[in-house]
């Protein structure tokens, strides 16, 4: 700054001119504003940040269910960069630290112009698809005080309307990832009171839902997995596994593969999944269950080399079963009996002094003849031949047979393998289901069939077998009815006369239709319940408040028309939502919360949970604010605190976390650091006592933002549940379904007292041991639809909410089987179609366009696109043009199996457009 | 600082007051139009919009000489708007002024009104990623002192932020022309020069175009005239400077 100003002689020629009258410009200030303060002020800490090192704030990816995998975020100037895997974590996480590509476009979700920046509430009452809501920002007061008083009426009312139905109604998307971003969402509607979570968005149909129902129900297989580290054979059916496992997955498949493991792919798709695997074997859609019978029948009638002693100690194959397919029980204890051929005679099953258990043959019991489960199970299966499944199926018989056999001969029966210090049996085989395997009928038998098939070779929940993934989602592992274990998670719904729920409560009708679905039902016949019921099922009102967080029903659920007008008829809808979406559209209100990048919340990490994240270490993780959030949103935590205030609710608000994250971890009830009840917090503040419960007040919120993560060691023997079954002297469920017969039974008749009909197929479903019916007769719509449109998840989006971000976009351009439909080449010269050509595929209720690409990896008489699509307001997504198949699958009863699931398959006819 | 209209011969240097002067003039034009970007419009300010002063204070601005022309036409907008919004319900006055603003400024979604206002938006054709463009504006405003103030939430990139860090800008040059700091002050005029070349003229007119194109209301569609023609108006003094 030296005497520069004499060069730059400023006149008043060039100066002055206009400058005078512009600046009464500024007079209008004084009128309009009131003097303004202005938006940016010096402070001196700014003048330190400038040119600054970068910093890197720890933070965890959890966009997906495979997570949460830890990250860190490079911020320069107080502006996010670039988000990396954190190496300070790499020796305890599975994938060496790595992230996948899903977390690299997290930053643009900070940035993203078109996302919502305050609250904005509705001026235009007419709610349409695509209609101007006239949204008006205003400010969190005025937000938070429409929302409480809204609140304070409903409460005024009674949270229960004249139906019986919760006046209040949540929708959380994505299955599992809401509960790793909603901080204190649970807390508040707990201390609310009855909600109805049941308004669907997809799931029960994009999840593995008879495996969350069933697996659940039998070993906590949630979710199921084969414990790759340990692993020679893994068959897979209709699952992406490397799409979708994680960045802990694909490692733990890259390893195997490379130690040799054998990987088989049953899928009508051919998807990384298969193109990766030794083996690709295009199969019919819905008919896995056929070949998975047809397995059981090799090893049962062919084989004939199963684990005796797994099947008589640890499954209820020794169980008698008695003419009417009842277990026969002792009278006194009402204990079911085996056969015990030592002492010849029948003794309960967990009598002392048993040394041995038949499991074939008949013995005359009780006056009367009764037979092991398993010898009933032989006989049930002796009809499904590898050749009657493979017209079913069109997998060849003699590819069935060696899959059987591969699978046997891999199961290294009766070998055994230490863990820190135990021997433990070793059965290095295991067999995957996909989603749509999971789901609509032929799910039950799919799932049945699978885990019945790592009995018999006594895989079930030991190293290198079948586990399942929610040990400790479900709470340890605890004694039920008849020697078997139960699951805190599910439970059964009564279905005798006297506690049957009649009428539904729920606008599902969960507790009414599917007894054994805990609280995972058929959310999607919520919308169909209020719009159009069946017979006899009386229409539900629509809730009095809804309240949306992400998630995007209208997209993401089947039969958009019925969903809109769902939705319409709501009469006040409080979205969170990060954009205006299809669904967003609607709401009254939009509260837009900060971003996972931007706000507080402590969870677990490691141990083991849903998917291949089967972890050396345990702990918790921290996710803060890499930076300040950039517009006017506000962490949900402070949001439900705010309105929990306004309500007059706090105490019980802060019991309910208290009661929830500050439990202490061992005796799991409130521990040392509680909230005061009649306080109130901030999250910091809440989340700062959850970090102090967790780590038995060794550190604080600040520890963890500086360190990210709380981890400790694991032993792997928590990755299996068979030391514990051991030492309980529990059984697992299987193979006979006896209480699953009864509760059929009882449904079907509750139902016909009610003049219902319309689920007797459903009910006939609960057997004991699992028929197969056609299953793809369920969706056959007559000869004109002659292809199976099916769909397939994506390890750029699947579960993320993140088709608005710029960068996955671009990412998802660049993925083959991403946004185009891909058809078999021969379907498509029938139909005089081209690579690249637009299409139209059509189902009874609707057609969309999508562009055609040929792959011979596709099943002939399959078309497949990749689901998460087909966006036409959300913005940056809708410029995709990328199909969906959910706007032509219509909702119906006919289509939704015993346990409330329905699935993504739908028969079309293809054209060029 | 008062505003002051120099005086003297047109080829004559004007002295540190006369700079003073101008630069407080500019500061406070740079203010206002910061804050009717940063500010939802309420009670007061619809209050303001619609009373019988400001109409007659924008007519009479609208005539004055010297005025650029978009400035000139983008007041006459904002007086009609006041006119036609003279004897309605406040509310409801504020109500149109809130929900076209948040259409027009706050990027509820594409084809639903104009691109939401932010640099890194309007230069993404340039090969910019957002967050560059973000990080490098936030670094000027780091360099310079300054940050948001409590309560504020906003991009750096926003054009409210832009335009009110020019503010900042012209008062620290004012401030230092009145110490008698001309070193300091073209020091301050240097950094506004290349903040306005920069950044706030490779975007923000061409924001301005749009608005005024697809505006339904015209306050807002003089309001961005007015800020292009004042944005255009700087441009060519520095230019004028330069030569």
């Amino acid at each position: 700054m030296r005497g520069r100003s004499a060069a730059r002689k400023v006149t008043r020629r060039q100066f002055v001119k206009g400058t005078a009258a512009v600046g009464a410009l500024a007079a209008l200030s004084d009128k309009l504003l009131g003097g303004a303060a202005p938006a940016l002020v010096e402070r001196a800490s700014a003048a330190r940040q400038a040119g600054g090192e970068d910093t890197f704030v720890p933070h965890f990816c959890y966009l997906c269910n495979a997570g949460p995998d830890p990250l860190r975020v490079r911020v320069r100037d107080g502006v996010a960069i670039k988000v990396e895997g954190n190496p300070n974590l790499r020796r305890e996480h599975p994938a060496d630290g790595a992230i996948c590509s899903k977390p690299y476009g997290y930053i643009q979700q900070i940035y993203n112009p078109y996302r919502v920046k305050g609250p904005m509430k509705r001026t235009n009452p007419g709610k349409g698809d695509g209609v101007d809501a006239g949204w008006q920002e205003i400010s969190w007061d005025e937000a938070l005080d429409i929302v409480a008083g809204k609140l304070a009426e409903v409460r005024d009312k009674g949270p229960i309307n004249e139906q019986g139905l919760p006046r209040i109604a949540t929708t959380t998307g994505a299955d599992g990832v809401p509960g790793y971003y909603n901080g204190t969402w649970s807390a508040f509607w707990n201390a609310w009171g009855p909600t109805d979570g049941t308004l669907g968005c997809g799931g029960g149909t994009k999840c593995y839902h008879s495996e969350h129902i069933y697996g659940e129900r039998w070993h906590r297989g949630f979710t199921c997995i084969g414990d790759l580290p340990l692993s020679r054979y893994q068959i897979i059916f209709g699952q992406n596994s490397n799409a979708t496992g994680g960045v802990v997955g694909f490692r733990r498949y890259a390893d195997a593969r490379e130690r040799g493991m054998k990987i088989v792919v049953l899928d009508p798709n051919q998807t990384v999944t298969g193109a990766t695997a030794d083996e690709w074997i295009p199969i019919l859609p819905k008919t896995d269950a056929a070949v998975l019978f047809a397995m059981m029948n090799v090893v049962l009638h062919e084989i004939g080399k199963v684990d005796e002693p797994f099947l008589k100690e640890r499954t209820n194959s020794p169980y008698l079963v008695g003419a009417d397919g009842y277990f026969v029980r002792e009278a006194e204890s009402g204990k079911p009996l085996i056969w015990d051929p030592v002492a010849g005679k029948a003794r309960p099953y967990d009598a002392e002094g048993i040394r041995d258990y038949a499991l074939q043959g008949t013995y005359a019991v009780q006056g009367a003849e009764a037979r092991p489960a398993f010898q009933l199970l032989k006989e049930h299966m002796a009809n499904f031949t590898p050749e009657w499944a493979s017209p079913i199926s069109e997998v060849p018989a003699e590819t069935i047979r060696r899959l059987a056999q591969e699978f046997v001969e891999n199961a290294n029966i009766r070998g055994t393998i230490e863990i820190d210090g135990k021997v433990l049996p070793h059965r290095p085989v295991s067999i995957k289901l996909g989603k749509s395997i999971n789901n609509g009928f032929g799910g039950y038998q799919s799932v049945w069939a699978a885990h019945v098939l790592s009995l018999l070779v006594g895989g079930l929940e030991v190293p290198g077998g079948h586990l399942g993934t929610c040990t400790l989602f479900g709470g340890p592992v605890r004694p039920g009815y008849d020697g078997f274990p139960t699951s805190s998670v599910m439970g059964d719904h009564p279905t005798d006369a006297e506690n049957w729920q009649w009428p539904p409560n729920t606008r599902d009708g969960i507790r009414t239709l599917c007894p054994i679905s805990a609280y995972m039902g058929p959310s999607h016949l919520s919308w169909k319940h209020m719009v159009d019921p069946p017979e006899n099922w009386p229409q539900a009102a629509p809730p009095d408040i809804w309240f949306t967080y992400k998630t995007n029903p209208v997209v993401a659920q089947s039969d958009k028309a019925l969903v809109i007008e769902g939705i319409k008829a709501i009469p006040f809808f409080v979205a969170f939502a990060y954009t205006v979406d299809e669904t967003s559209q609607f709401a009254d209100l939009i509260l837009p919360e900060s971003t996972g990048l931007e706000s507080y919340q402590l969870c677990a990490m490691g141990g083991r949970k849903f998917m291949e994240n089967f972890w050396d270490h345990i702990g918790y993780h921290l996710r803060q604010p890499v930076v300040s959030p950039p517009f006017n949103t506000r962490d949900i935590s402070d949001i439900f605190t705010e309105l929990a205030d306004r309500l007059g609710m706090l105490e019980a608000y802060n019991t309910a976390i208290n009661m929830g994250w500050l439990r202490d971890p061992k005796t799991r009830e409130p521990g040392p650091f509680v909230l005061d009840p009649t306080g109130k917090y901030s999250v910091e503040e809440i989340v700062d006592h959850h970090c102090l419960t967790v780590t038995n007040g060794e550190h604080g919120l600040e520890w963890f933002k500086e360190n990210g993560a709380f981890l400790v060691p694991w032993s792997r023997l928590n990755w299996y549940l068979h030391d514990d079954m051991v030492e309980m002297g529990l059984r697992y469920e299987l193979p006979y379904q006896e209480h699953i017969k009864k509760i059929g039974e009882e449904l079907a008749e509750r139902l016909h007292e009610k003049g219902i009909t319309w689920w007797d197929h459903q009910a006939e479903e609960f057997q004991a041991l699992p028929e197969w019916h056609d299953f793809p007769a369920v969706y056959d719509t007559g000869s004109d639809y002659d292809l199976w449109l099916i769909c397939h998840r994506t390890s750029q989006f699947a579960w993320a909410n993140n088709a608005d971000i710029p960068w996955m976009v671009e990412l998802g351009k660049q993925v083959l089987d991403i946004g185009k439909a891909s058809i078999n080449p021969q379907a498509a010269r029938q139909r005089g179609i081209r690579d690249g050509d637009e299409i139209w595929i059509e189902s009874p209720v609707g057609k969309i366009k999508a562009v055609a690409q040929l792959r011979e990896g596709v099943h002939p008489k399959v078309v497949s696109t990749a689901e998460h699509f087909g966006h036409y307001i959300m913005p940056v997504a809708k410029e995709t043009g990328w199909p969906n198949m959910n706007f032509i699958m219509p909702i119906t009863h006919a289509r939704t199996d015993e346990t409330g699931s329905e699935s993504d398959h739908v028969k079309v006819k293809v054209y060029r457009a | 600082m008062k505003t002051v209209e120099p005086e003297g011969c047109e080829s004559e240097p004007l002295d540190s007051a006369q700079r003073a002067s101008l630069a407080v003039s500019r500061s406070r034009v740079y203010g206002f139009l910061a804050a009717v970007y940063n500010r939802s419009p309420d009670h007061q300010f619809a209050e303001g919009v619609s009373s019988a002063d400001l109409g007659s204070f924008l007519a009479s601005l609208a005539e004055r000489e010297g005025l650029p022309q978009d400035v000139r036409e983008g007041v006459r907008l904002i007086e009609r708007f006041s006119r036609a919004s003279k004897g309605k319900p406040v509310d409801e006055v504020r109500t149109e002024l809130t929900v076209e603003r948040t259409r027009l400024l706050r990027g509820v979604r594409p084809d639903h009104g104009p691109p939401p206002p932010y640099e890194s938006l309007y230069r993404g054709s340039e090969g910019q990623a957002e967050t560059r463009v973000s990080a490098a504006v936030a670094r000027e405003y780091a360099q310079a002192g300054v940050a948001l103030a409590d309560g504020m939430r906003e991009q750096p990139d926003y054009v409210g932020l832009e335009l009110d860090f020019m503010r900042h800008l012209t008062e620290k040059e004012a401030e230092a022309w009145a110490k008698n700091e001309p070193d300091e002050a073209e020091t301050y005029l240097d950094l506004e020069q290349a903040f306005l070349r920069e950044h706030i003229v490779r975007w923000i007119p061409r924001f301005c175009d749009v608005v005024i194109e697809q505006a339904d209301l015209d306050f807002y569609r003089g309001m961005a005239q007015v800020t292009k023609g004042f944005i255009e108006d700087e441009l060519q003094k520095m230019k004028a400077m330069s030569d």
